[in-house]
């Protein structure tokens, strides 16, 4: 049942917000307010339309209301979070031109972080929502892509791998989905975490990637699971997600035991075999241990040594490199930025009242926080596994694109966090799809 | 006895932080417990308690989150630590400013 003077209300309250998309959660709230008010006065005995005025006239000023809730809701850009992904990238790509290879990797890098910015500008003006009414078939279309690319050449091994990255933002909404409790819709999301490990299998890229996936979307079914939207199912949906994946991850290791070892040795022992897996990790070592807080390192043979034989390693190693010629004081800033942007995203994490933006924030906030801690680990001469570099300051290829889309995507959550609302995430059926 | 507004808009902020410290409440909830406990003294209005809310919210002072309840979407308000921690000083605050009042009015 509608009231004229209820109506009437919320339009003159709706005029004084200027930020269109803010308009109905909040005059949303301010209709549940007037009808509680009005069934309280229909149950003292009022008639509907006299309670309907009465409400109405307790809200107050309609002008009052709205031109408030308009200087509180407007698009708050996070600043801090824009400035540190300036910064990275900026210093990245100054990094890479000073010492990187200039003729090849910087004007890729350029490339694609002109073709990123369009997608960080797209993501950052995007309603983050609309992920959470992605259907099912992108992210098990993704996964096909992943696993039929390396049949048709090595070549593609490195888009497969890149595609892969992007797996754990396609799969969100099935995460998302399981707030209904419903046992479709948590089957779906075992189905899709079971797809996402079976491309990072198929796409020989499996110990990186394999780590990324189970830790990535591992860390969202945790989450969906600590918000209770298992249910009872709780503990044999997290044994399902975890107990099978551990096991073909273990034996993914036993099969490959040698080369593991080798690596692992390379890491740990790593002057035990100087020129063969442990080459890399000790040249590493000895550019930071030469180098000064600020100034080029004592020992200037060193670069020239590293570089020579694989000048890709200049542009995997850019932080150890930079560290070196320039002095430590790179390794710090780096840190110190990558340290901002992520305390920025806990904090978001924790301020918005949106699960779904809680969920997204968590989702890119451990895609980005895996990589940047093993490329660090990397660039202090461990490299255990490998991962893609620090999103914005190191080249990844064409993932930059994927980076920056992902940067937009968190300042748009960001950007409307005060006004976005689970309500209003209006989803279709898993069965749909 | 009608009281004048701009005293009850330099305190709405402690008094909803006090009513939140004891249980998570929705807009409207807020409105009808304070106009209880004080007797109708406090009649809060919308125009002043939203704008309030969202402004304790991104302060971080409160959080929000949205229930269903008998079918109907509603948005409660929970007091966060650093909501408590602000409860707590301006409580003090007030101690001092009311004893301070009560002072000058009684020895005038």
């Amino acid at each position: 049942m509608t009231f004229k003077h209820i109506d009437r209300y919320l339009a003159s309250v709706g005029e004084q917000i200027r930020w269109k998309r803010a308009r109905k959660p909040l005059l949303d709230e301010l209709e549940a307010h007037i009808e509680d008010r009005r069934a309280e006065l229909i149950h003292c005995g009022s008639q509907p339309e006299e309670a309907a005025l009465q409400a109405v006239k307790e809200m107050g000023d309609p002008i009052d209301v709205g031109l408030s809730l308009d200087r509180i809701h407007r698009p708050r850009p996070n600043w801090s979070m824009m400035c540190c992904a300036a910064a990275l990238l900026t210093f990245g790509m100054i990094l890479m031109w000073v010492l990187g290879d200039r003729q090849t990797y910087f004007g890729r890098m350029a490339l694609y972080a002109t073709l990123g910015m369009a997608a960080l500008t797209g993501g950052y003006f995007l309603d983050y929502t609309i992920l959470a009414k992605l259907p099912m078939w992108p992210l098990f279309a993704i996964c096909g892509v992943c696993a039929a690319l390396p049949f048709f050449g090595n070549m593609f091994l490195s888009t497969a791998a890149q595609l892969c990255y992007a797996l754990p933002v396609l799969f969100l909404p099935l995460v998302y989905r399981t707030r209904d409790g419903e046992k479709k819709s948590t089957i779906a999301m075992m189905l899709g975490f079971c797809t996402c490990q079976a491309a990072v299998i198929m796409s020989h890229t499996w110990i990186s990637l394999y780590i990324y996936i189970m830790v990535v979307c591992g860390g969202m079914v945790i989450f969906a699971a600590a918000n209770g939207w298992l249910g009872r199912r709780k503990i044999k949906v997290l044994l399902g997600a975890f107990v099978p994946p551990a096991a073909i991850f273990l034996f993914l290791c036993a099969i490959s035991h040698d080369s593991l070892t080798r690596r692992l040795n390379g890491v740990i022992n790593a002057q035990d075999d100087p020129m063969g897996m442990g080459w890399i990790p000790l040249r590493v070592r000895e550019l930071i241990s030469t180098s000064q807080f600020i100034g080029k390192g004592s020992s200037s043979e060193l670069l020239d040594a590293f570089i020579a034989p694989n000048e890709l390693c200049s542009v995997e190693h850019l932080l150890a490199v930079a560290s070196h010629e320039l002095g430590y004081i790179v390794l710090v800033v780096v840190l110190a930025l990558v340290v901002c942007f992520g305390i920025t995203t806990i904090i978001g994490i924790r301020r918005q009242s949106c699960i779904f933006g809680q969920l997204t924030l968590l989702c890119i906030g451990l895609c980005f926080g895996l990589r940047t801690f093993f490329y660090l680990i990397r660039n202090l001469g461990f490299t255990l596994i490998y991962f893609e570099g620090i999103p914005l300051f190191s080249y990844c290829g064409k993932l930059m694109i994927i980076d920056m889309l992902m940067v937009g995507l968190l300042l748009s959550v960001f950007r409307t966090g005060s006004i976005a609302r689970d309500s209003s995430i209006k989803i279709k059926s898993t069965t749909a799809n | 006895m009608k009281i004048d507004r701009t005293l009850l808009s330099g305190s709405a902020a402690m008094l909803v932080l006090r009513l939140l410290s004891e249980r998570d409440m929705y807009g409207y909830q807020i409105t009808e417990e304070l106009s209880l406990r004080s007797q109708n003294v406090f009649q809060m209005k919308s125009g002043t308690l939203y704008p309030l809310l969202h402004t304790l919210e991104q302060k971080g002072w409160v959080r929000a989150y949205e229930q269903t309840e008998n079918g109907r979407e509603r948005r409660y308000y929970s007091i966060t630590e650093s909501g408590r921690k602000t409860l707590a000083d301006k409580q003090e605050e007030w101690v001092s400013y009311s004893t301070a009042v009560g002072r000058v009015l009684g020895g005038a």
